[in-house]
């Protein structure tokens, strides 16, 4: 059972030769859909100039985009609003990558079968990494810019002083628990998905339709939406 | 009967084997114990549940909707143990780091063993998240309109309740693929 | 090399060419998608609260002055109200007034057509005592010529004058 990363192509960088996996070109495919929509409804609602009173096609991106505004300010607070479009996007990103498994991609290995599902980004953990690093350094970042360099040195040697590595420790684990949470998920959900389909016939009709349900669209939507919640917890309680 | 004569018995035998074999052998009963952690997040998500359906009993109006999303959510972040686990198992039956690398075999085949002996740390987060889960969603169904600040208060404690299923995650990817132990 | 999972120097690189890719993408987002309708969305509310505030301030400009209107309409309805009395107490003394002129000119008029009704009974007496007279004079002339002396015949015209004076003016 082949459920590995395939390399691409590699590029020789400064001597250093890196990798062009399938999970990277997955994701530039994602990003290159987003974008696309981005661009597709700005076109649009421009030739409408935006309305007053939105109808349709309007509607729709206002709703998407307050919800995920209030989604923010519920859990981060009211004057924390600014975070909304940040974690708007990181959102449907995440969310877009672990739902790839659904969209038929490009075929990286000549053995598969006639479609080739997209293997999601986010089955990579160089991917979680990346995004939970991005958590990280936010969450340091805002707490000293927040708090000054001397305040938040000294929150990690609380309650007493021999307690720090712990804390240290602590902060450490935040983004390890954040990636590898992210990786599992998909990966496991990945690795069930392609062992089912080894069954033989009578066992693919239908009940494929409920797996892919319970372990590509619910738990990548859950685990997209406690990702991000995460994230807004820690970012607004090291700022606090 | 002396006890060197007993250890050459029962372990000696490992010193003929291909070393190949002798780690693929312990990798395969490594990915099985790791699985044992699947204990605590049963019983956490169960105890969950329960909590999350007695609250939705309680205040059916208002607070069943909002207690079945913290259900959700806090049983979400107790399934983490168990994922690691599968991550661990996964990565040991199908991306073995040790079978290819150089090095005394039993060395190697206890390594792998004792990657997956760490996951079973995971039965006490699954557990204690759980419960964390399920008294939130007690509280939330009590009182549906503090959910922002229950959820972030779960959250955080279910963030540091994480600590040693890492701390046991740590040291299982060190002896897959660090070479500490020469 | 194929694989699912490795930490090794690639790991990092690899992060670190996601990490740009991730930053990227959101950032093109957020210029392109959420900031030009966060921005209707605030626009939008604001207007909306300006509208109601706004709203808020001509409802209590209207209900004062709706309050001074009400006074004034009390005011004028009372005024109308003396006018009118006062008019009214005006025209019914005019008409007492009236009413009792006409009367003594209807008095006055009265007396002096009684009085006109009395002298011209009076002179009709006369006249007809005159005709009498005549008459009677010439009657009796012509009876007493025959017979009486004129004592006599004075006396009975005096007489007769009397009795007809009398009895002619009963009916």
């Amino acid at each position: 059972m082949d459920f590995s990363n395939h390399v691409v192509t590699t590029v020789n960088l400064f001597g250093f030769e890196l990798w062009i996996t399938e999970s990277m070109v997955n994701s530039w495919i994602i990003m290159g859909i987003l974008v696309l929509a981005a661009v597709i409804i700005r076109i649009i609602l421009q030739r409408r100039t935006l309305q007053a009173v939105p109808t349709g096609l309007q509607n729709v991106v206002e709703t998407i985009v307050e919800m995920l505004d209030n989604f923010t300010v519920s859990t981060m607070g009211e004057k924390h609003r600014n975070f909304g479009p940040f974690y708007g996007g990181m959102f449907i990103y995440i969310l877009l990558c672990n739902l790839s498994g659904l969209l038929p991609g490009p075929k990286y290995v000549e053995s598969a079968g006639y479609i080739q599902f997209m293997r999601p980004p986010t089955a990579d953990v160089a991917v979680t990494l990346a995004l939970a690093l991005i958590t990280f350094f936010m969450t340091q970042g805002y707490g000293i810019k927040a708090k000054g360099v001397k305040n938040w040195a000294k929150g990690l040697t609380e309650p007493m002083w021999p307690l720090t590595p712990l804390n240290v420790i602590g902060e450490l684990a935040n983004p390890v628990s954040l990636s590898f949470r992210l990786f599992g998920n998909i990966l496991g959900g990945t690795i069930i998905m392609g062992l089912y389909y080894n069954l033989p016939w009578f066992a693919l009709v239908g009940i494929p339709a409920a797996l892919h349900i319970y372990f590509d669209i619910f738990a990548g939507v859950l685990q997209a939406f406690i990702f991000v919640m995460l994230s807004m917890t820690f970012v607004s309680s090291a700022m606090e | 009967m002396d006890v060197q004569g007993i250890i050459d018995f029962l372990i000696g035998w490992m010193e003929n084997v291909d070393p190949k074999a002798l780690v693929l052998a312990f990798s395969a009963i490594g990915a099985g114990i790791a699985m044992i952690a699947g204990i605590g997040p049963g019983i956490g998500q169960g105890f969950a549940a329960g909590k999350a359906a007695e609250a939705v009993s309680k205040n059916p109006e208002e607070g069943a909707r909002p207690a079945t999303i913290v259900m959700l959510l806090g049983s979400a972040v107790a399934e983490t143990s168990g994922i690691f686990s599968l991550v661990i198992a996964v990565i040991i039956l199908f991306a073995n780091p040790l079978v290819n690398k150089e090095g005394v075999g039993i060395v190697l085949a206890a390594s792998a063993l004792g990657a997956g002996l760490s996951m079973v740390a995971g039965i006490g987060p699954g557990i204690g998240q759980g419960y964390a889960a399920g008294k939130s969603a007690e509280a939330v169904g009590k009182r549906p309109k503090l959910q922002s600040m229950i959820v972030r208060t779960m959250l955080l404690g279910q963030a540091i309740a994480q600590t040693t299923g890492i701390y046991a995650l740590i040291v299982a990817l060190i002896l897959l693929f660090v070479n500490v132990l020469k | 090399m194929p694989r699912i999972i490795g930490f090794d120097a690639q790991l990092l690189a690899q992060t670190a060419l996601h990490i740009i890719s991730v930053l990227l993408v959101i950032y093109i987002l957020y210029r392109l998608l959420f900031n030009p309708i966060r921005k209707l969305l605030a626009e939008r509310t604001e207007r909306i609260s300006n509208d109601l505030s706004e709203a808020a301030n001509q409802k209590e400009a209207a209900l004062k002055l709706r309050t001074e209107y009400e006074e004034k309409l009390a005011n004028i309805n009372q005024e109308a109200d003396e006018i009118i009395r006062e008019a009214h107490k005006k025209a019914l003394n005019k008409e007492k007034a009236t009413i009792a002129k006409a009367k003594e000119e209807a008095d006055r008029l009265l007396t002096r057509a009684q009085l006109d009704i009395e002298r011209e009974q009076l002179k009709a007496k006369d006249d007809i005592k005159k005709e009498i007279v005549g008459i009677a004079t010439l009657m009796a002339s012509k009876f007493v010529e025959s017979s009486m002396s004129e004592r006599v015949r004075h006396q009975l015209l005096d007489e007769s004058i009397k009795e007809m004076g009398d009895t002619t003016w009963l009916h």
